[in-house]
């Protein structure tokens, strides 16, 4: 398991959960997909339309995702970029390229965890 | 609770249903789980619109409220449903906004706890039960709306002063709604905490069994109280008005 991607406590409290209701470690990954993918177009909508105020709010609601999935580096990477946002400093598309990949990392070493366990 | 309690299994059902507003899926689905494993009815809306169209305060006894949303705010909505609409039932906030600013304003603002995410289950459990100590019921064992008393310990009813026979089921039933009066109250939900059933079990008792209180304990009205039928959604106890008994001590 990554833990630089996935948050070990975090995987335990899903696992937990798993006792109770067997299918929600595969509905917490179809979830997160789903809305940290939503996410990430808000913020590049925003980024083209250099809206920075709308890119802080997408960033945040990314952050929140990541946090309640345990996606560790993900939840900095959009903590970075909220807060970039906030303050208005130039933002590199390429740093919305990264994020994407940090989502399909983690979406992967997830996926690798759920078949391990 | 503790945590291995909470690991072990899933605890027997409370009387109790929480509402979870929070347009992230992910967390909201994290909460509803934590929830069902701790014995409450979890129930979550994608926003403070979504839980107006489908449910409004009284059908839940607490909510956890995130304060950021598309829309309307978790913190506008609750100083208006504060503020304009008197709503009491509890609020916890459950939120990524951790500065001390924010918590203060988010408690001004009329919530009955705070906590940032991600959260932790044994610390929401006991936050959610602390909460509702604070709240409940007044720790007494008589519970009474003139002219019905409710003896919780003994399982006993006595209206007007008279003792009543009431069977378990209709016991449980009165008590329910009583707590939960000018309430609408689903039948998923009396299913859930007073036949515990699954909420998905369709069945016609629930309609027999109103329609007994309503003859045997003048739940149509005679009696003060009248226990109606809302249409595709379930029920709601109402004190009718000008009617003779007591007044009402929750109005």
């Amino acid at each position: 398991m990554n833990e630089r991607l996935l948050n070990r406590e975090q995987l335990a409290e899903i696992r937990a959960l798993a006792r109770v209701r067997p299918e929600f470690p595969e509905q917490m990954l179809l979830l997160f997909k789903e809305a940290a993918t939503e996410a990430l177009e808000g913020c590049r909508d925003a980024w083209l339309e250099q809206d920075a105020r709308q890119l802080e709010s997408f960033a945040h609601r990314l952050k929140g995702t990541a946090a309640s999935f345990g996606a560790s580096e993900l939840r900095e990477q959009a903590e970075r970029l909220e807060t970039d946002a906030g303050c208005e400093a130039s933002i590199e598309r390429q740093r919305l390229e990264d994020i994407e990949q940090t989502i399909e990392a983690t979406y992967r070493a997830y996926a690798d965890w759920l078949q391990q366990a | 609770m503790t945590r291995d309690q909470l690991d072990s299994a899933q605890a027997p059902a409370k009387d109790c249903v929480v509402g979870v507003i929070d347009d992230d899926p992910v967390n909201a689905a994290l909460l509803e789980a934590m929830l069902a494993r701790a014995g409450y009815t979890g129930l979550t809306f994608a926003s403070a619109a979504d839980f107006r169209r489908r449910s409004g305060p009284g059908s839940v006894d607490l909510i956890l409220l995130d304060w950021d949303m598309p829309g309307e705010s978790g913190l506008d909505f609750l100083r208006l449903m504060r503020e304009q609409e008197q709503m009491t039932t509890p609020v916890i906030f459950v939120t990524h906004y951790d500065r001390d600013e924010q918590i203060a304003q988010g408690l001004n603002a009329g919530a009955d706890d705070y906590m940032t995410k991600p959260v932790e289950a044994t610390v929401l459990m006991a936050r959610i039960e602390s909460v509702l100590r604070r709240l409940n019921r007044k720790g007494e064992t008589v519970e009474s709306w003139p002219p019905f008393e409710f003896d919780v310990s003994q399982r006993s009813l006595r209206i007007d002063g008279k003792s009543r026979h009431a069977t378990n089921r209709e016991f449980e039933l009165m008590l329910f709604m009583f707590r939960r009066h000018g309430r609408v109250v689903t039948r998923e939900s009396l299913l859930t905490h007073v036949w515990r059933l699954s909420s998905n079990v369709a069945t016609r008792s629930i309609d027999t069994h109103v329609s007994r209180l309503r003859k045997l304990f003048g739940l149509d009205g005679s009696s003060g109280w009248r226990l109606e039928g809302v249409y595709q959604k379930g029920y709601c106890l109402k004190r009718v008005e000008g009617s003779e008994g007591s007044p009402d001590p929750d109005a």
